[in-house]
């Protein structure tokens, strides 16, 4: 167990010694990447060396985003672009953990698709039929609409809810009648609520899960941090020791909160989401689910750490 | 009025009872559809009921829906035309009149400089201009524009400086069209402008019917709550706010008024929030026998098979 559990330890005021003792702690790092790694389409400074040099000092590396919007591959060339050392097997995404989530209950009839080509193509890899994304505004008046433009197809037997930028109206209204069916599966990629982006906040997942959780009076199945089914394939059969494992990210009721679920050690970064004030909040409140939001040990960002990792590969002695 | 007994059948009791009953209220305020009316139908005798209970019994009378769909003068219209005989639009209640009489009284808005927008159908707008208050969105289309990518939108739009400023409020209704962008613009006034209003006309999850299930407005709300981490005032039953207005210019006391509805959850719920007697009618999805069933629902103080049924009295 770390010595520092949820004790939100500020690693820029521990001595070089104890640093030292902490990088050697875990052998498995899964880190998030927006706000972490990158915002938007620049690299966070010193993450990419911070991951890298991870990497040189043996540790096994894995991305885990909630992001729905983009393949495996896809993210593997973002990464790669940015100059970070990342195969497509240390890519961990909810749209790919969505498609074999479905492919592991040996589903095989058609998937209504509220999202992006993330989930889309990752569900053609593994051979599963889906509806196409994309645009779906609503055609005249409801009446007419029903009357004359909808269609609702006999052989779906999931609804499955991620990033929209086309959601709508109908969108809602097929969704609503197909769960209607409870033998329909109801599968969210995640829920984060907001989507990061620099100074602005717009609609994540979360907020369109919402909408279709509200007219469907259904609760889905998520798939995303901070459900510990989207490390599943790390965890059974043990490829990783939790103890032994490192969660980095920026938002503490997702990537910390999957730490804490699956028992490895957490670093919380104030680059994205969550602050120090944050923790504050949850130190003091009576809540006991706020307190799995406490990390074990805080950076401002993640490239902070980088003095320390050459520090502790020196010897000191640079 | 009854605190956790057993529902009482009116036509169980002896007429010399139920003429006491009426005198134990002095206002009645009545559900519209599934109560006294289809849309535009009548419910048979309901009409006859109020107008009675108006003009014989020295009853206010005030018609009392969630229809978010028509302004106030419409509904006005709409009673009208099926024979019931409330003075003026003054005497219905409904999310459209709500919303103005809410906004007008808050602190914070200021109607000579802020406006609204609206995530909703077009009613909402009609009877926002015609209460001299200025909006935008009410019944409008949005949809990503061909070729836009949702950070294009982002980025263009919700730059702009009349995206949020003197932006008062955001309402949302039923809106057909509903969309990722109008999501954004919503979401982006309620984080820039902690200080605006942000209501929605009622809180129906769905409306569902054999084939389909229609998204209803508590959808809308729910994924525009769930991005700007606020909460919006429901503007309709069962929320007492509703009723604020009439209680503070003295027009009726709750502990002499009398609900009538046909809808356990708005309707009965509405009574008990506010301290009204109620009158549960079998005209909608719950006659009594079904909602005993369901006792983890509001059970009404009264009952009737139809409003209809209450004629014989007056």
């Amino acid at each position: 167990m770390s010595t520092y559990k949820q004790t939100c330890t500020n690693l820029l005021e521990l001595s070089n010694s104890k640093v030292t003792e902490w990088l050697a702690s875990f052998d498995t790092v899964i880190t998030d990447c927006d706000g972490v790694l990158w915002i938007y389409g620049n690299a966070l400074e010193g993450s990419v060396d911070v991951m890298n040099q991870f990497k040189a000092m043996g540790k096994k590396i894995y991305f885990c985003t909630n992001n729905s919007t983009k393949t495996r591959a896809e993210l593997l060339k973002k990464g790669l672009e940015l100059g970070f050392r990342i195969t497509e097997e240390g890519i961990i995404s909810t749209a790919h953990a969505t498609a074999a989530y479905l492919k592991q209950r040996k589903f095989d009839k058609r998937v209504y698709v509220i999202g992006s080509e993330g989930i889309t193509q990752e569900l053609d890899k593994v051979g599963i039929k889906h509806t196409q994304c994309g645009p779906d505004p609503m055609q005249g008046p409801l009446g007419e609409f029903m009357a004359k433009h909808l269609k609702l197809d006999s052989d779906i037997g999931a609804v499955v809810v991620g990033f929209d930028e086309n959601f709508s109206f109908p969108k809602m209204m097929k969704a609503a009648s197909y769960l209607n069916d409870p033998k329909c599966l109801f599968v969210a990629t995640n829920t984060d609520e907001r989507f990061p982006m620099p100074n602005m906040v717009v609609p994540g997942s979360g907020s369109f899960v919402k909408a279709i959780q509200t007219c469907s009076e259904r609760t889905p199945t998520v798939i995303g941090k901070p459900n510990p089914a989207i490390c599943e394939s790390l965890l059974n059969p043990k490829k990783i020791d939790p103890a032994r494992t490192l969660m980095i990210g920026d938002r503490a009721n997702t990537d910390i909160l999957l730490g804490f679920n699956c028992g490895f050690q957490t670093l919380l970064v104030g680059s994205g989401i969550h602050h120090l004030s944050d923790v504050d909040q949850w130190r003091k409140s009576k809540d006991p689910e706020d307190k799995k939001l406490i990390p074990d040990v805080y950076l401002p960002k993640l490239g902070d750490l980088l003095p320390a990792i050459v520090n502790s590969q020196t010897g000191g002695s640079y | 009025m009854m605190e956790g007994g057993t529902t009482i059948k009116l036509l169980d009791l002896p007429g010399q009872q139920v003429s006491e009953w009426l005198r134990s209220f002095d206002t009645v305020l009545s559900d519209g559809d599934g109560t006294i009316w289809q849309d535009d139908t009548e419910i048979e005798g309901a009409a006859a009921v109020l107008n009675a209970l108006q003009n014989h019994h020295g009853k206010r009378v005030y018609i009392i829906t969630n229809n978010g769909l028509k302004t106030r003068s419409e509904l006005f219209g709409r009673a009208q035309h099926l024979g019931f005989q409330v003075p003026n639009d003054q005497h219905i209640i409904s999310p459209t009149a709500t919303i103005v009489e809410h906004l007008k009284q808050l602190p914070d808005f200021d109607s000579s400089k802020h406006k609204v927008y609206v995530v909703g159908n077009a009613a909402i707008g009609r009877e926002l201009r015609e209460n001299g208050i200025e909006s935008y969105g009410a019944g409008v289309e949005e949809p990503l524009a061909k070729g836009d990518k949702w950070q294009d939108f982002a980025m263009r739009e919700l730059t702009k400086p009349e995206a949020a400023d003197n932006v008062g409020a955001v309402v949302v209704g039923w809106d057909e069209h509903f969309s990722y962008c109008k999501m954004a613009r919503a979401c982006h006034i309620l984080c820039r402008n902690e200080n605006s209003a942000f209501l929605v006309t009622n809180r129906d999850a769905v409306h569902k019917y054999p084939n389909f299930c229609i998204p209803g407005t508590g959808a809308f709300v729910a994924g525009i709550e769930a991005c700007a981490g606020r909460e919006a005032l429901e503007m309709g039953k069962p929320n007492p706010v509703v009723l604020e207005p009439l209680i503070q210019s003295g027009a009726l006391r709750p502990q002499r008024t009398l609900m009538i509805g046909d809808c356990p959850k708005m309707d009965i719920a509405f009574a008990r929030n506010c301290g009204m007697q109620s009158l549960l009618v079998g005209t909608g999805s719950f006659p009594l026998d079904i909602l005993q069933q369901n006792s983890h629902l509001p059970q009404p103080d009264f009952y009737l098979p139809k409003l209809g049924d209450l004629l014989q009295f007056l």
